[in-house]
């Protein structure tokens, strides 16, 4: 391997907001920190704004689904429940997978802080947004710093029925011979380690026999042949055509077939699947999409 | 008229080989059906043949006489004419999951059906996720995701909008959503909000209140949106299933175009993947606790709910099905259904229905044992029930008992045809007739099997179901003399010389040990000392206890006298079973007499050591005695009888002559010859009666004779109505003819008493009396004397106020 590898990953940290985290969230991250024998650390977010909407007697709370009116008290109530849940799912979560655990509730500001100091030796976790209706809030604000800081972050879409993906299928790592693409990898690799079957290549090039010429040179680096699946092109949405559904998408944020950030940004916005954004260690962090 | 001592002719009733044309059974035809038993086969074929309700058949004779390989064959016989029967499968009834559908096929399809529907299932685990993968199928979904955000979009940003002109947010909480008013981009502090002018605030909660009418009447579109969201993926999932299916079904469809209930499974199952298309997509599932479970409670998985249980499958038989149940219990009878253990908790479906008997004999026949079946609980009753209803209906025990409430499978009931030969002994055919009516109706036809078959112009017979044996058996042919033998161990196996056995079994048996006894000398064929030796070597291993009843006897233990003469005692004999060979021995027997009232007690019967027939005997004498010789007196005797040295039941009325002797010898005082035994039942007439195992108890006390020394004055004494029945051993026939044993047959009790006590036993004259000394009139002496003394005894104590 090169000397460009990612360093250990220490911890794994999962964001979540007030509406909880999804079973497929929480078993993923618990999977990634028992693979990368990391600490598993959720943060709940504490939405400033939802604090004090819910401190304000004349705000007005509605439920979904079916927008009936709910009472103050109601509403303190669930937020609260919501985090008892949250850290009674983590508990169990992180018991399957005997895994270190750490749960606490931090202020918005703080959260967007930690993640855009956070260093490459964590592995941040985050919930794409179930709908654009929470755009109003929670982690949507939040995943911009996510993916803007050094460390990697794992975005995690809705398992959708046929097809949905699953965290802990197929580890599908975008592959176009970059340095950041090679960190990708690394990780990859790290991840699949002791698994039966390890990390394919979706080679990004826009020929076949420039794809076939790539997928050989991963094999140095991999340690091994990979089996491998050329995207068709070398675009984004080459990527997002030719990507199994099941599959773990892990792409380099700095890798020519990630697109920029305009690209990044539609990978975490249309892959079906979970999304594993890595950066080179010695890379400055990509400007927020 | 005197005992008439028999002549060594008469002991054993031998068949000569020189009757026989043959040279050895390898030259004869073989005789089917066996000697004897044309009745019963006919009987069987007439019920096998004829297809009306009720008309199976019930095979009843004694063990042994080939019941079973007669119906056997001629069911067989007949099914190798007739058509193979269909073949049945349970399949997965998707309108109600609980009844399996049982669906018939032609013979030999039902396992082809299986493997295509197998093939059908590994085609779309393939094909279905392929489609779901491809780049179109992607597109379409996408196009729907973003149709139904951007409906979802449109139908908030209204009120986004007006929120925002109001200086209103729209907060996501973990409930649903909250408005709250808005000052330099962040929600108020509830401080600040009370700060504010008095109509400020009214002037907000009014804005709040028109926002939330607004997002209430949004909010209430989205669920109707994400509805038709998820139908039109739905519609659009099945669409792209049918794509799969559609072709595969259909070419599974023109194999089975013939067979309609096959069809319309297959539309069910196109229908089905349809419906759960995601279920092709489980190869991926995690194989954790988690996943197992999840299985579990899933319904039917879809790669095992289009299966196919081929419950019976007659393909590559010729024939109609022949079915013979050794263990005929409720679940081998009428099928069960089977549970798996899956994470501690019992599961079943459709695939684990089981066939019993009934349905692998359904369109043939079947054979049970009617003393297994009546054995097994539930198992006649499963029987009847089918046949009643010409149906295989699969019920649980607890189900039959009314007990358990855990829900299980109620299998389609399976049409019934079929042909039930009941196997059984006669007593269990009677037992069944007489306990429940239904036998009537349901066995219809009996095939009574003979136990014995005339000799008289049988014996040839004899020798061809011989040959038949041996063909069967692959046993060596018997030569001409081995027949001889053999047919005249078939008479003392019946224990008639006029009969032959029809127990082929014990035939079977004897022609066994012989072939092993000829293949021990090399010999190609089987002679004379073959079977005798078998004979031989079957009584001595079976000899333990015979050998030490006699050791007994000869060493005093027992006593008997075979010599000299005693009064009020005889020697009587009795047949012991042991296995499969009977044995009989002498035993002594006492009788003393005394004043009394007219009863003769049987001291066995005192003491419950005496049977009913036993007893019924002896009660027998007492009415003999009164008759005869107290006609015109009170009968005033008091007499006990007693078998000697007997500590075992005693039953049969074989003993009653010997009995009576004794109790005649007691009155009269006249010894009787010991050297004798007697043997014969009696009635109340004195006619002495044929008794069972005449040649048994003979040389029983042959045996004790020879043993001590012959004297020439030792034989037996043998109803006259037994002689017919004598096939005696070689060395007592061999023995009589020397003059050293005798059989005397006797028809009544006055010529048994005349040869043991050498003493006339005396006709009654026409004054009504017997002569002086004879032996009848020396017992009519004595019942007189007694009277006498009764009488008087009776005067002196009304004399002395006695009540």
């Amino acid at each position: 391997m090169s000397g460009l590898e990612t360093g250990p990953i220490r911890r794994v940290l999962l964001a979540l907001d007030a509406a909880g985290p999804g079973p497929a969230t929480l078993d993923a991250a618990a999977g990634l920190a028992f693979r990368l024998d990391a600490e598993l650390a959720a943060v709940l977010v504490e939405e400033a704004d939802l604090l004090r909407a819910t401190a304000l007697p004349s705000s007005r709370h509605l439920a979904l689904p079916g927008g009936e009116r709910l009472d103050l008290d109601a509403v303190g109530a669930g937020v609260r429940a919501s985090a008892d849940r949250a850290r009674s799912l983590l508990e169990a979560a992180a018991a399957r997978r005997q895994v270190r655990w750490s749960f606490q509730a931090m202020r918005e500001r703080a959260v967007r802080e930690l993640l855009e100091t956070g260093g490459a030796e964590e592995l941040l976790v985050v919930e794409r947004p179930r709908d654009r209706l929470a755009g109003m809030g929670g982690l949507t604000g939040l995943l911009g710093a996510a993916t803007a800081g050094t460390r990697p972050v794992l975005v995690l879409g809705p398992a959708m029925r046929p097809g949905g993906a699953r965290p802990g299928g197929r580890v599908s790592v975008v592959w176009d011979e970059s340095e950041s693409a090679a960190a990708a990898l690394d990780l990859a690799l790290r991840i699949c380690r002791g698994v039966a079957e390890g990390p394919s290549l979706l080679v990004a090039a826009a020929h076949l026999a420039e794809a076939e010429r790539l997928a050989g040179a991963a094999a140095p680096r991999a340690g091994r042949w990979l089996s491998w699946r050329w995207a068709g092109g070398s675009t984004p949405g080459d990527l997002l055509r030719s990507l199994p559904l099941d599959a773990v998408l892990v792409v380099g944020a700095g890798s020519p077939a990630a697109g920029g950030a305009s690209g990044r940004a539609r990978l975490l916005r249309e892959a079906r699947g979970p999304v594993l954004l890595v950066r080179r260690p010695d890379a400055p962090a990509p400007l927020p999409g | 008229m005197p005992a008439r001592k028999l002549a060594p002719e008469e002991l054993c009733r031998r068949c000569d080989p020189a009757g026989f044309g043959f040279s050895t059974t390898a030259d004869l035809e073989p005789l089917d059906p066996p000697v004897g038993q044309e009745r019963a086969a006919e009987a069987i074929r007439f019920g096998i043949s004829i297809r009306r309700d009720g008309f199976n058949v019930f095979a009843i004779g004694p063990p042994g006489v080939g019941k079973q390989g007669l119906v056997a064959r001629i069911v067989r016989e007949r099914a190798a004419r007739e058509k193979p029967a269909d073949d049945w499968c349970y399949l997965f009834r998707f309108a109600d999951r609980q009844r399996p559908a049982a669906v018939r096929l032609p013979p030999g399809r039902a396992a082809p059906f299986r493997t295509e529907m197998e093939r059908l299932v590994e085609e779309l685990r393939a094909a279905i996720p392929a489609l779901f993968e491809s780049e179109d199928y992607r597109v379409r979904l996408q196009a729907l995701e973003k149709q139904l955000e951007e409906r979802r979009e449109a139908t908030m940003r209204e009120v986004q909008e007006r929120a925002r002109e109001r200086d209103v947010a729209l907060v996501r909480t973990p409930m649903g959503f909250a408005l709250a008013p808005v000052r330099n981009g962040e929600v108020i502090e509830p401080d600040a909000f009370h700060k504010l002018p008095e109509e400020e605030q009214r002037r907000i909660q009014g804005h709040l209140a028109e926002l939330q009418e607004r997002l209430q009447s949004a909010l209430r579109c989205l669920p109707q949106l994400e509805r038709e969201h998820r139908e039109r993926v739905r519609e659009m999932n099945r669409e792209v299933a049918l794509l799969a299916v559609g072709h595969l079904i259909e070419e599974v469809k023109k194999r089975y175009g013939d067979l309609p209930p096959v069809l319309a499974h297959l539309e069910a199952v196109q229908q089905d993947v349809v419906e759960n298309v995601h279920e092709f997509f489980g190869a991926a599932e995690a194989e954790d606790a988690a996943g197992q479970i999840r299985k579990l409670f899933a319904e039917t998985p879809a790669m095992h709910r289009y299966g196919v249980n081929v419950l019976v499958d007659h393909g590559g038989e010729q024939g109609a099905p022949v079915v013979s149940e050794d263990l005929p219990s409720h679940a081998n009878l009428v099928g069960r259904v089977e549970y798996h253990s899956h994470f501690g908790t019992l599961v079943t479906d459709f695939s684990m229905v089981r066939a019993g008997a009934l349905h692998r004999a359904n369109g043939g026949y079947l054979l049970l044992d009617a003393r297994r079946l009546l054995s097994q609980p539930f198992a006649w009753e499963d029987l009847k029930r089918a046949l009643r209803g010409r149906e295989v209906r699969i019920e649980s025990p607890e189900r039959l008992l009314g007990i358990g409430g855990a829900a299980s499978l109620e299998p389609q009931p399976v049409p019934l045809e079929v042909k039930v030969i009941l196997l059984g002994e006669r007593w269990i055919h009677q037992l069944l007739l007489a306990a429940d009516p239904e036998v009537r109706e349901l066995f219809k036809v009996t095939a009574d099997f003979e136990d014995e078959v005339p000799r008289a112009g049988g014996e040839l017979a004899y020798a061809r179901m011989v040959a038949a044996l041996c063909r069967d058996e692959g046993l060596r042919p018997l030569d001409r003399a081995a027949v001889a033998r053999l047919v005249e161990e078939g008479a003392r196996i019946s224990g008639d010389g006029e009969k032959l056995s029809a127990r082929l079994q014990a035939v079977a048996d004897l022609l066994r040990e012989a072939d092993h006894v000829a293949a021990q000398a090399a010999r190609p064929v089987m002679i004379a000392a073959d079977i005798q030796a078998a004979v031989d070597g079957e009584v001595r291993r079976a000899s333990r206890v015979q050998r030490k009843l006699q050791e007994e006897i000869e060493r005093g233990t027992l006593l008997i006298d075979t010599a000299g003469a005693r009064t009020g005692q005889v020697n009587g004999l009795a047949v012991y079973q042991a296995g499969a060979v009977a044995f009989g021995h002498p035993t002594r027997i006492t009788a003393r007499v005394r004043l009394g009232r007219g009863e003769v007690v049987d001291i066995e019967r005192e003491v419950d050591l005496g049977g009913p027939i036993h007893s019924k005997g002896v009660l027998i004498l007492a009415g003999y005695l009164g008759a005869r010789y107290a006609e015109d007196r009170p009968f005033t005797l008091s007499a006990s009888l007693v078998f000697e040295q007997s500590y075992g039941e005693v039953e049969g009325d074989s003993a009653s002559s010997a009995e009576l002797f004794a109790l005649l010898s007691a009155l009269a005082s006249l010894p009787m010859r010991q050297a004798i035994a007697v043997t014969g039942s009696v009635n109340q007439l004195g006619q002495v009666q044929a008794i069972g195992g005449v040649n048994e108890k003979v040389e029983g006390f042959f045996d004790v004779c020879r043993a001590r020394g012959f004297t020439g004055e030792q034989g037996v004494i043998i109803p006259a109505s037994n002689v017919k029945h004598l096939m005696l051993r070689a060395d007592v026939v061999d023995a009589a003819r020397a003059g050293q044993f005798h059989v005397w047959a006797v028809e009544t009790v006055d010529e048994g008493m005349e040869l043991l006590t050498g003493v006339p036993a005396g006709e009654r004259g026409e004054d009504g009396r017997f002569p002086e000394g004879t032996v009848n009139g020396r017992v009519a002496g004595r019942l007189a004397d007694l009277a006498g003394k009764a009488r008087a005894y009776g005067v002196a104590a009304k004399d002395a106020g006695a009540p």
